[in-house]
């Protein structure tokens, strides 16, 4: 399940999107994949997961 | 162990002392002087402090170590596949296109790196290495995670025509204050950037790029997010101008600053590489003078 969260950054904000399952997530509409996306709260952005896992450190 | 004298050329594979098809062995060189040794497998080079030039032309798992002052060419097919230990301090290869996964991993030494022509990276390729200075990729298509992690005395890349930034490339590299990235490119993670200067609001890293909407780079995902102290600007190279003052026109850049918040102002600024003898130098022109980025001194005899 693609998770959203809103965050801050230097007392920015922001949205977090990310796979609770460790996927890499895709942006909907485009072919941009991510381990996890941090966007504007405008850009309106929705994500799904793929079906590839997120490397480990 | 096979014992080279200078200009001995070893051609064959090394007798196996391991499995069918995988030869291991030791070539030990002890003495200055040019050595090229072809079609090895998992050989091991000692090098104790010979100045030279060592050409290996074939792909395996090697490693070279032990030496000091020596120019270590490595010429594959096309692809870099060998894991390189100990004290290499310099490499430059023009025909090499690939790098694979690893092959500088740790090599702490390595201060100079010169492939001109490399289009692809793999994983952790210069993870905790010694590369140092701004390096240059211009012909780069693609890059694997993990690539520049941990290189501290990094301070730039230009990344050439990359489409994604993978995820943690420069994580951990402290002084990594410059990208250059040709076209548009996603960035995988933030954590490409973690405790990296654009990542630190109070210090800030700056992307040139020529991507022909400049405000794209600061609103899009996970760029967005990083230091607001970030600066992201546009290159377009202008030959013209640098032909006309009779400049060889190869290592410039003209970067055309389009500040996105600002109201267009246009600086002029230059990057230029310079080899004199074994030291190579890099510059930067963007306040009216020359200003000198980095003096290495390159290890060997002919400096290439």
């Amino acid at each position: 399940m693609v998770v959203k969260e809103n965050i801050k950054i230097n007392d920015k904000d922001f949205v977090k999107h990310y796979s609770d399952e460790q996927w890499k997530i895709r942006k909907i509409g485009t072919d941009e994949i991510y381990d996890e996306a941090i966007d504007l709260p405008e850009m309106d952005y929705e994500y799904e997961e793929t079906d590839e896992k997120i490397e480990e450190i | 162990m096979a014992r080279l004298r200078p200009n001995n050329v070893i051609e064959g594979k090394l007798k196996s002392t391991g499995y069918t098809g995988e030869p291991t062995g030791t070539i030990e060189i002890t003495e200055n002087g040019n050595y090229n040794i072809k079609q090895y497998a998992n050989a091991s080079v000692q090098v104790p402090q010979p100045s030279g030039t060592i050409n290996i032309t074939e792909n395996g798992a090697i490693n070279v170590y032990e030496y000091a002052n020596a120019t270590v060419n490595v010429t594959y097919n096309e692809t870099l596949n060998a894991l390189l230990e100990g004290t290499l301090r310099t490499i430059s290869n023009s025909e090499i296109t690939k790098l694979g996964s690893a092959v500088f991993y740790n090599i702490s030494s390595i201060n100079y790196i010169n492939f001109p022509n490399v289009t692809s990276i793999a994983y952790q390729c210069f993870r905790n290495s010694g590369v140092t200075g701004f390096i240059y990729f211009r012909k780069l298509t693609s890059i694997a995670g993990e690539i520049f992690m941990g290189c501290n005395n990094l301070t730039g890349v230009d990344l050439g025509e990359i489409t994604n930034v993978a995820n943690n490339s420069f994580n951990g590299s402290r002084n990594i204050k410059t990208l250059i990235i040709k076209n548009r490119a996603s960035l995988g993670n933030v954590n490409a950037f973690t405790t990296t200067p654009f990542a630190n609001g109070n210090v800030g890293g700056t992307l040139y790029t020529n991507y022909g909407n400049e405000t794209w780079y600061p609103t899009a995902t996970n760029w967005v997010s990083l230091s607001s102290n970030n600066q992201y600007k546009s290159i377009q190279k202008n030959l013209i101008e640098l032909q006309t003052l009779g400049i060889d026109i190869t290592p410039y850049y003209e970067i055309v600053v389009n500040l996105p918040t600002q109201d267009i102002s246009t600086t002029k600024v230059y990057f230029k590489e310079t080899l004199v003898e074994n030291e190579y130098q890099q510059w930067f022109y963007g306040s009216g003078e020359w200003e000198q980025l980095s003096n290495i001194h390159l290890g060997g005899n002919n400096g290439s």
